[in-house]
């Protein structure tokens, strides 16, 4: 059985402590034992900057394997940026040297006086100072340790937004793999603890060698045999951005429109021909879907599709060198690109309309102007001027400033919209709805509407769901597909494994084949019903949490760009988003109450959480 | 032999998780029988053993603990002092000294998962003495570099 790692700041205390088999059998890893700690040790009463607040680094079951894309890592503790549950993944190579370093996840509380960081060697865990690495940038920090330390450890860490404690700060992992979403980085930060760094030499065995070859063997066929492979491999997401605009899904002007008439110089091919110098993978990869770019002496990842429209279309700036630099200087800084690019858009909107003014912002905002939000990025992290307030975040920043500038704040319960468009996909109006992280695609993974995958919505969910599960601009079956999809991402994140790693994309793997890998590397005998039911647990718990917070259905909402403008050109022009239909059918595949968003009694006692309801009987949060 | 590519490599780790898994039955790159590293271009640099002609390693051994066998260099743990000489003498430092014996990939019976498990064929099996020569050049070259 396994152990975790349990590190208090405050009192310099690191100690060991065993995995306990049932959390093991009901959380299965990854982000299911975040969730569980979450939930036991943190609630309402956490303040997510105060020493009360966790900060989890967890691998999952199949770390460390090399089944492809297995090398996942899951973040997670209070956000700071929304008050709820806050979780994030990043690839790279960290994850499983937890494993290697004789853990499974390490679970960090309480604040240290002066900046510290851990570095764990072999099962032996050390709080270190970090007075010299305070200040410098997650380049500099992570090239510095290696120096120090030697070019084998692992380091994840973060930057000067971080320190500073803007809200939507991130940590980095290798300089580029970041767990970006939910200000995990602020967390960090609050700790001041500056870098968790990671030696190991032992092991991952698998209880049955034979059988998980065999099924590697297969996953691989599988995975080179998919159409969608090839291209996934040569441009990873950034593929995403020329069909994303032909369908109308490409944020535009603060997600006003979903088409950029300049998409053409984002695009992935755009930038393989121009800067790439080499292919690069996560840890136990074979999609490697990394292009690594060079722009002038520099050299780094490409930005993902997110980016490309955070600090691309959604600013419309169409200076590819500019969007590849700016995604660098995030990294640097440890800003996650997806929040602050929607937080400076919203500026931009509220300038243009003239509800912000140079009083406000001390510089002229203008669509389009790169040098301007090169000047924003640098103020957030900082927290310098108007920066100050984009570091809140889109919500908080509209709310302090009034005058109206809500309306245009693209964010749910606080995170700010990543790069969809719920009128030209429904069933990214759904998840980026009722996402427990607020505002995300990647909780819900509803990527079978994208381009149409029938074939695969008619094994998943049965061929009477179609046409319309498939028909991107149909809200009929969205909530069934999200609820399903919600769950399976959140089996695939317990493991930890990449969803873009022919789980949730391409759809070449489902329940039956994550239960075979599972039993393959544990031992353990899992049937496909036990999973669901453990990924069922996990999301219900995950939205007792947001409950617990006092989350209901009022909450699962959107902006009125989505439910009220009709998209104004393109493919799906005068769409908009359907959420009321679509949070009726969602709730009940859920199971849940629909007028409150709550979960009835029955539904929580089905899976095993008896204490849970009766919490929530305590607070008059069960519905009915 | 094998032939290495390190621009092609993507920095995976899949050869050392195959190496570790088909040696020692369990993943671990700590005690795989080749390394990658990591080059200043972003791409990975595997380095393993590529049973050069002039096997260096063998000629700087003082116990006998490195043999050519079938034109592949073995060690003999029961021999091996861990003196470090071969760790010197090859140009690409794929032999090196762990827990105090000689650890080099010796070929895994000319069927070794790191080529089968390559996903971009940065190292594959070859009988070209050239592919051979053009790698081990490539790799000096990107580890002063690097």
């Amino acid at each position: 059985m396994g152990k975790i790692l349990r590190v208090n700041l405050s009192n310099a205390k690191v100690s060991d402590q065993e995995l306990d088999g049932s959390l093991a059998r009901e959380y299965l890893g990854g982000i299911g034992f975040c969730i569980k700690w979450l939930y036991d040790m943190t609630g309402p009463e956490t303040d997510p900057l105060g020493p009360e607040n966790l900060l989890i680094f967890a691998a999952g079951p199949i770390s460390g394997t090399m089944w492809p894309g297995s090398g996942r890592l899951e973040v997670a503790g209070k956000s700071p940026q929304t008050g709820l549950a806050g979780y994030s993944n990043s690839g790279g190579h960290f994850a499983p040297y937890i494993k290697y370093a004789g853990y499974d996840a390490i679970i960090i509380e309480g604040r240290s006086d002066k900046p510290v960081y851990l570095y764990v060697e072999d099962e032996k865990a050390e709080i270190k100072d970090a007075s010299h690495l305070w200040g410098l940038n997650t380049w500099e920090t992570e090239d510095s340790l290696k120096d120090e330390l030697g070019e084998d450890v692992k380091v994840a860490c973060t930057g000067q937004a971080g320190e500073n404690l803007v809200k939507m700060a991130s940590i980095v992992t290798g300089k580029c793999r970041v767990a970006a979403r939910t200000g995990l980085g602020a967390v960090m930060g609050s700790k001041r603890l500056k870098a968790v760094v990671l030696r190991g030499t032992k092991g991952v065995r698998v209880a049955k060698p034979e059988l998980f070859i065999e099924l590697l063997e297969r996953g691989i066929e599988s995975i080179e045999g998919s159409p969608f492979s090839e291209h996934y491999m040569e441009f990873g997401t950034t593929l995403l951005v020329a069909p994303m605009n032909s369908i109308g899904r490409l944020p535009t002007k603060n997600h006003w429109s979903g088409v950029f008439s300049k998409a053409d110089m984002l695009s992935g091919e755009y930038l393989v021909e121009h800067y790439r110098v080499a292919k690069r993978a996560c840890f136990s990869c074979r999609f490697h879907c990394k292009n690594v770019l060079k722009l002038g002496n520099e050299i780094g990842d490409h930005p993902e599709y997110e980016t490309l429209c955070s600090f691309g279309s959604n600013l419309m700036i169409d200076d590819p060198e500019f969007v590849i630099r700016a995604n660098w200087l995030c990294d640097k800084y440890g800003i996650d690109t997806i929040s602050l690019g929607a937080t400076i858009a919203w500026a931009m909107e509220c300038y243009e309309k003239g509800l912000l003014t140079k009083e406000d912002t001390g510089i002229e905002l203008e669509w389009g102007n790169s040098d301007v939000v090169e000047r924003l990025i640098h103020m957030t992290a900082f927290r310098e001027g108007f920066g100050d307030l984009l570091a809140e975040g889109v919500k908080r920043a509209s709310q302090k400033v009034g005058r109206g500038t809500e309306r245009y704040a693209m964010h749910v319960k606080g995170l700010e919209i990543p790069a969809q468009d719920g009128r030209a996909q429904k069933s990214m109006g759904i998840a980026h709805a009722t996402a427990a992280r607020g505002a995300d695609h990647l909780t819900h993974c509803t990527f079978l509407d994208e381009v149409g995958f029938e074939e695969a919505i008619a094994e998943r969910f049965g061929s009477k769901y179609l046409p319309e599960m498939a028909n991107r601009i149909s809200a009929k079956y969205k909530g069934i597909m999200a609820k399903e999809c919600e769950d399976f991402t959140a089996a695939v994140n317990c493991m930890v494994i990449c969803v873009s790693a022919g789980f949730l994309f391409p759809p070449l793997f489902w329940w039956g084949e994550l239960a075979q890998i599972y039993s393959a590397v544990t031992g353990i005998d899992m049937k496909v019903h036990e999973l669901k039911m453990a990924a069922e647990r996990i999301v219900n718990l995950r939205r007792a949490y947001l409950i617990r917070h006092g989350i209901s259905r009022a909450d699962d909402g959107l902006p009125e760009r989505f439910t009220k403008e009709p998209a104004p050109e393109g493919p799906c022009k005068g769409q908009i988003v359907e959420i009321e239909q679509m949070l009726d059918e969602y709730y009940e595949a859920r199971g849940w109450d629909k007028k409150t968003g709550w979960i009835p009694e029955k539904k929580l006692l089905e899976l095993g959480l008896e204490e849970v309801s009766s919490q929530l009987r305590g607070l008059g949060r069960l519905p009915g | 032999m094998l032939s290495v590519d390190p621009r092609k490599c993507c920095y995976c780790y899949s050869c050392v998780l195959a190496c570790s898994f088909f040696n020692v039955e369990e993943f671990s790159p700590a005690r795989a029988k080749i390394r990658v590293l990591e080059s200043k271009e972003g791409h990975g640099i595997p380095l393993l053993c590529l049973q050069c002609p002039t096997h260096p390693c063998v000629d700087a051994c003082p116990t006998g603990a490195l043999r050519l066998e079938d034109g592949v260099v073995k060690v003999d743990e029961e021999i091996c002092v861990g003196c470090g000489n071969c760790e010197q003498a090859c140009p690409i430092r794929a032999i090196w000294i762990s827990e105090g014996k000689a650890v080099k990939c010796e070929l895994c019976s000319l069927d070794p998962p790191c080529a089968k498990y390559c996903p971009t064929g940065a190292i594959q099996l070859t009988d070209s003495l050239e592919k051979v020569e053009e790698s081990i050049r490539s790799i000096t070259t990107l580890r002063r570099t690097s």
